[in-house]
């Protein structure tokens, strides 16, 4: 009898042993490592989450503005004449002469653009953060009435064109006996750096 | 022959086997006890790693997909620089165009108040504007004439006094000419 128990005993406490050091096994080999991973697995989640979250709202404001932007691609259109990205200041050249000759009964002698940089300009433009424009100075002279020549500058100041008028020279000839005067007005108006309305993009494409 | 056993057992020897037996049999109910309740410890530990198991295959599997999404929104950002580059320029143009009108001054309003200064005896033959900065050249009939002048410029709120430059000189006619440069603040 004691014998018998001895033996169930040592064969009890062998299983019980093994299966002990089996969940420690499981424990510290499995459940341990799984657990991290885990961990590991959530902050990864949270990051992929937040990236997910940032590119999702990144896509749908770029799908709303350019929604935005094709509904009102016709205007953005008219302001390539405005503000052309080509130099092309035919629109402008056309307003000048109707101001001029049509509004001012008076004669344009000439007109002119520098593509030189203002660099004085160039400098306030930075410092105010202006990056998508250029400056694009612009001569006129006109032969006129004096008094015409200030109706020219407050026409041209209410213009689209948002030009700054930085210059008025004249000089008066006691001489002449039509009362016809030379003034040279120069003023800045505005360039874009590239194409503003779809319709332009993809007729240069 | 067979030698008989005897009848008389120790009292000690009883008892020392009596307390072995039941020590054994206490220690075989604690062990079968232990086994009983290692059995669901084990069932437990098994429930632990499946659930384990079971998330940990949930965020890979959710982590596979976000990652697919993310790749799709990088490929269409990536194939699409153009596109957004093309919005946020024409945002930003906006911006830009406002900044320039909030800084823009009238040069025609500046002209009125150069008019203004000028007072009846003086007669302005050049005007030359350069920004804000004027520059002013003409003549006339006195010293007098032309001291208004110069008076209507020190005595005007919109001129930097400090930017005023006044040069008046006699001809041998009698008449004055003058030239003055000032900037507007």
């Amino acid at each position: 009898m004691s014998k018998k128990s001895s033996n169930v005993i040592k064969i009890s406490l062998a299983t019980n042993g093994f299966v002990i050091v089996f969940i420690f096994l499981l424990i510290i080999l499995v459940i341990r490592p799984a657990m991290t991973e885990i961990f590991r697995l959530r902050k990864r989640y949270a990051e992929y989450n937040r990236v997910y979250t940032e590119l999702s709202r990144k896509y749908d404001q770029l799908e709303r503005y350019r929604g935005a932007l094709l509904t009102n691609d016709e205007l953005l259109h008219k302001l390539n004449f405005v503000f052309p990205y080509d130099y092309n200041y035919s629109y402008l050249a056309r307003y000048l002469q109707y101001l001029v000759e049509d509004k001012l009964d008076s004669k344009i002698i000439s007109i002119g653009y520098n593509k030189n940089v203002n660099t004085k300009l160039v400098q306030k433009f930075r410092k105010s953060g202006i990056t998508r424009v250029e400056p694009v100075t612009f001569y006129i002279t006109i032969e006129g009435d004096l008094t015409s020549m200030l109706d020219f500058v407050r026409l041209l100041e209410q213009s689209p064109f948002m030009p700054q008028v930085l210059m008025i020279n004249y000089e008066l000839n006691n001489k002449k006996i039509d009362n016809k005067e030379t003034y040279t007005i120069t003023f800045v108006v505005y360039k874009t750096k590239r194409v503003i309305s779809y319709k332009d993009m993809y007729d240069i494409r | 022959m067979v030698k008989p056993v005897s009848s008389e057992i120790p009292y000690d020897t009883v008892n020392l086997l009596y307390n072995n037996v039941f020590v054994l049999s206490q220690l075989e109910k604690f062990l079968l006890y232990v086994s009983y309740y290692l059995r669901y410890i084990v069932m437990i530990v098994e429930a632990v790693i499946v659930v384990i198991f079971v998330v940990h295959a949930m965020y890979d599997s959710t982590l596979l997909k976000l990652e697919r999404k993310i790749e799709a929104y990088v490929n269409y950002f990536k194939n699409n620089t153009a596109e957004e580059s093309h919005v946020r320029y024409v945002l930003g143009l906006n911006g830009d165009l406002l900044k320039i009108d909030r800084e823009r001054y009238s040069l025609y309003e500046l002209n009125n108040k150069v008019l203004k200064l000028v007072p009846s005896g003086v007669v302005v033959k050049s005007v030359s504007f350069s920004g804000k900065d004027v520059s002013l050249r003409g003549s006339g009939e006195s010293f007098l004439a032309v001291a208004k002048l110069q008076e209507n410029i020190r005595n005007s709120v919109f001129i930097d006094k400090n930017s005023v430059y006044f040069n008046v000189t006699r001809k041998p006619q009698g008449e004055v000419e003058w030239e003055v440069n000032f900037k507007f603040e």
